[in-house]
């Protein structure tokens, strides 16, 4: 019952901005850390010391940025398709900064999955780009994104911006497993998913665990950037409230009128 | 309100704008004359693309119509009253977006025989080609109107809308695609068949929702 | 360690130019979009800073009403 109660006290604080804003200040610090561990350690032994492909060589390398790339690319959709949900059912402002700061963070790692994947094509499937499942799923991901933001940028009025975009998130989300589930039927020439869930992966152990790394460290990296583009957004939006004006002037003592 | 009544209404709205019905069907025609002038294949070889021409001109017949599903009862007041009157907004809605998929779709299956003409698929394949636009476009008109509701309110909602539908309408595009140049290769296209109509009973059930959710944001109520 | 030298790692058999395109690429997204926001609080800070400077000497000024929207509330979840 307690727990309960503290749990929706917690949910209710949730959606200040400002209680956000101060409690959000150490996962920023914390994912910055861990993502620069992670993705120190993940870049620098899948360069130098995993080792290379039989088939491909060297150029298996590229594999652990652009897994990683998608992958996160694709969580952070699902993100904002939940804020998008969290949005329309409990009405929080935060929500909707969650889904601004998720767009362009998003796009950013969508584009470098695309691109990483097209180089990684070049020297082993002999094409910069192929139309197959994959890619194209990857792609369409994109284009949820830009529509997305485009939304965003011909809606003016903030209400009905936030919840248009919470609207189309939601649906995009929703159409994603219909969408790759269709593409992947369709004709492909990309591999096999190498690590699912449940199977056992077909990579041995010295090439999968540094993909593991680069994964964990590109998530840290997104919840990195992320959070600190909404404590950003939260003070664009606050701007003329008390608490931001005794945040940025905290040697000021004068209070209000008078 | 009665859906009868509200059916009538809008069959009456879409005979006697007849423009806006007839537009659309004109541009398919158009695009699929321009894909025959414009390809240099022999008939034989324009039946292993037809099937995907057929459907992404289908699609973007889709976008044109849809453009319009809900723009002439927006200026003029008559969706927010809609919306605010109806017992049940969303049968209000569906409503509408079955009319237009009769002006469309429906239409679309009815010509599919001169569609396969004009694009060199064999005789063989119209039976099935009509069969797949009819398990297809209902997909396509109830995803589709969540975009026309989201870009109802903008002048130049457009191209917006074709951003927005475009990457839901893709499912469609595969297996409607693939499922015509299996008929033409003499292969049962029945999976495919069974998919678009599997898409088009979810586009059936999150489309009208997601519709009302979009028209109540764009009239901002 | 894979590689026998420097130069055969810089070379990576063949495949220099794709994996440094696609690690640089990467590294540069990562960097460049934290110098990036890292720059933009800090300009946001500084025009905050400003603001509330100024209206810090309003409002001792004279006896105009505060303008603050809502600020006294401590949590609350912000509705839309």
């Amino acid at each position: 019952m307690a727990l309960k109660q503290t749990l929706k006290e917690l949910w209710h604080k949730l959606g200040s901005p400002r209680w956000f804003y101060q409690i959000s200040g150490p996962w920023v610090t914390g994912f910055g850390v861990l993502a620069v561990l992670l993705l120190g350690v993940g870049i620098i032994w899948g360069l130098a010391f995993a080792p290379p492909d039989y088939q491909q060589g060297n150029s298996f390398r590229i594999m652990y940025v652009h897994v990683p790339a998608a992958m996160v690319a694709q969580s952070v959709y699902i993100s904002m398709g939940i804020a998008g949900l969290v949005l329309f059912v409990w009405r929080m402002k935060v929500a909707d900064i969650a889904i601004a700061a998720c767009l362009p963070f998003g796009i950013m790692l969508t584009s470098l999955a695309l691109f990483s994947g097209g180089v990684w094509g070049r020297p082993t499937w002999g094409t910069w780009w192929e139309w197959d499942g994959r890619t194209v799923s990857t792609l369409v991901l994109l284009f949820l994104y830009i529509g997305i933001f485009a939304l965003r940028e011909a809606i003016l009025d903030s209400q009905m911006r936030a919840r248009a975009s919470a609207l189309v998130a939601m649906v995009g989300t929703i159409n994603i497993p219909i969408i790759k589930y269709s593409v992947e039927w369709w004709n492909t020439l990309h591999q096999p998913a190498s690590i699912t869930l449940t199977a056992k992966p077909t990579m041995p152990a010295e090439m999968w665990l540094p993909l593991l790394v680069m994964v964990l460290g590109m998530y840290c990296f997104a919840g990195h950037n992320i959070i600190t583009r909404m404590r950003l957004e939260i003070l664009r939006r606050e701007s003329g409230t008390r608490w931001v004006r005794d945040l940025v002037l905290p040697e000021s003592t004068l209070k209000g009128s008078g | 309100m009665n859906i009868t009544v509200l059916f009538l209404r809008e069959w009456r709205v879409l005979i006697r704008n007849r423009a806006a019905m007839i537009n659309p069907i004109v541009f398919m025609f158009l695009a699929v004359m321009l894909f025959a002038v414009g390809s240099p294949l022999q008939d034989n070889t324009r039946a292993l693309y037809g099937g995907a021409v057929l459907w992404l001109i289908v699609l973007l017949t889709n976008m044109l119509s849809l453009d319009s599903l809900f723009r002439r009862d927006f200026d003029n007041g008559t969706l927010e009253q809609m919306m605010v009157t109806a017992d049940v907004p969303l049968l209000a809605v569906l409503v509408k977006i079955i009319v237009q998929w009769l002006g469309t779709g429906f239409l679309m299956v009815l010509l599919s025989p001169l569609l396969c003409l004009f694009l060199g698929l064999p005789g063989t394949a119209i039976a099935k080609t009509a069969l797949l636009l009819l398990a297809g476009t209902p997909a396509l008109s109830l995803l589709g109107a969540v975009g026309a509701a989201m870009t109802v309110g903008f002048a130049r909602g457009g191209v917006l809308l074709g951003l927005l539908v475009l990457p839901l309408f893709l499912p469609v595009l595969v297996f409607g695609a693939s499922a015509v140049s299996s008929e033409v290769a003499g292969i049962s296209a029945n999976a495919q068949l069974y998919w678009l109509a599997f898409m088009s009973m979810v586009a059936l059930l999150i489309g009208p929702f997601a519709t009302t959710a979009g028209l109540k944001i764009s009239l901002q109520l | 360690m894979q590689f026998d030298s420097f130069t055969d790692f810089i070379a990576m058999g063949g495949h220099a130019l794709y994996v440094w395109l696609a690690y640089g690429a990467t590294v540069l997204i990562m960097i460049g979009s934290t110098v990036a926001l890292l720059l933009a609080k800090k300009r946001q800070i500084s025009q905050l800073r400003w603001s509330a400077q100024a209206h810090n000497d309003g409002t001792h000024r004279t006896n105009r009403a505060d303008m603050e929207t809502g600020a006294d509330v401590e949590y609350g979840a912000e509705k839309l």
